[in-house]
């Protein structure tokens, strides 16, 4: 038996009201939810949150799942949208969707230096991995979840369009735009942090 | 064929070419220009680094034992039989 035929043998019984089944569907997916609320919103307490949220709202709606998409989609996109709402109540400050657009085309115009070596054998991970948070922190949700879903958790460009409801070419855009914003924000840090060796000359 | 027109179409591609998401045919036009332009490639180097660093720095973390406890609790309180 596959995952997925598991998975839904477990989404029938809990449809016919056995919590165990439902708890396993838990057990299972559990990993996943967690780390996407956060990957999404950078904090535990949130992240639980997300996750009881996504669960209550699954067995609620349990009944209205068809079994279009995998379980597993299904819950992401419940998931999403629980973050979504979070992260639209954010008060930090955000780039502008006008300056991802434009980052294209002010890329021209800008020197590009590759990073020579890899800042993990200059820096601790951790610091690395808050100058990340903090950047991936300033993108307009529409452009998070995209760069979450697709970039971290590892998800197809046809199932984050599935997730988020977008088109496949919105998802590659959103797509490209943050990792040329993120690259240009880990660029400005490398460079304030001083690492030395990082930017090549 | 205009050098700068070149580096933009390869600019906008680039996330494509990272996501074999690019025709075989393009990918190789891709690749000849990338050779020899530095700026592409450096471009193309550090937004695969952007991706492997956030990849890097998240690693998948266990769920604490309490958190799924509560949702447990939550739902055979809320829908008990």
């Amino acid at each position: 038996m596959t995952k997925t035929d598991g998975e839904a043998v477990l989404v029938e019984r809990a449809k016919n009201g056995d919590v165990k089944a439902f708890e396993d569907l838990i057990k299972i997916t559990s990993g996943r939810i967690y780390n996407l609320g956060l990957r999404l919103l950078h904090n535990k307490e949130d992240a639980a949150d997300i996750m009881q949220e996504t669960y209550i709202s699954a067995y609620e709606n349990l009944p209205k799942f068809k079994g279009n998409s995998s379980f597993s989609t299904w819950l992401y996109r419940i998931a999403t949208n629980f973050a979504l709402m979070k992260m639209r109540k954010e008060k930090g400050r955000m780039v502008s969707e006008e300056r991802l657009k434009e980052l294209s085309k002010h890329l021209y115009n800008t020197t590009i230096t590759d990073w020579a070596e890899s800042p993990v054998d200059h820096m601790k991970k951790q610091e690395l991995k808050e100058a990340i948070d903090r950047a991936i922190e300033s993108l307009p949700p529409k452009y998070r979840s995209v760069f979450v879903l697709h970039d971290i958790e590892g998800l197809s460009i046809a199932e984050v369009a599935d997730i988020l409801s977008i088109s496949k070419s919105a998802v590659k855009t959103r797509s490209h735009r943050s990792r040329l914003y993120l690259r240009e924000k880990l660029s400005e840090y490398f460079k304030e942090s001083g690492v030395k060796n990082l930017v090549r000359k | 064929m205009n050098r700068r027109f070149d580096c933009e179409e390869i600019f906008r591609m680039l996330s494509g070419y990272i996501d074999d998401e690019i025709d075989t045919m393009m990918r190789e036009v891709m690749e000849e220009h990338i050779r020899d332009c530095e700026r592409c490639l450096s471009l193309l180097h550090t937004l695969e680094k952007t991706i492997a660093f956030s990849r890097e720095t998240h690693r998948r973390k266990k769920v604490p034992e309490r958190v799924v406890k509560k949702v447990y609790y939550e739902i055979r309180i809320r829908y008990k039989r």
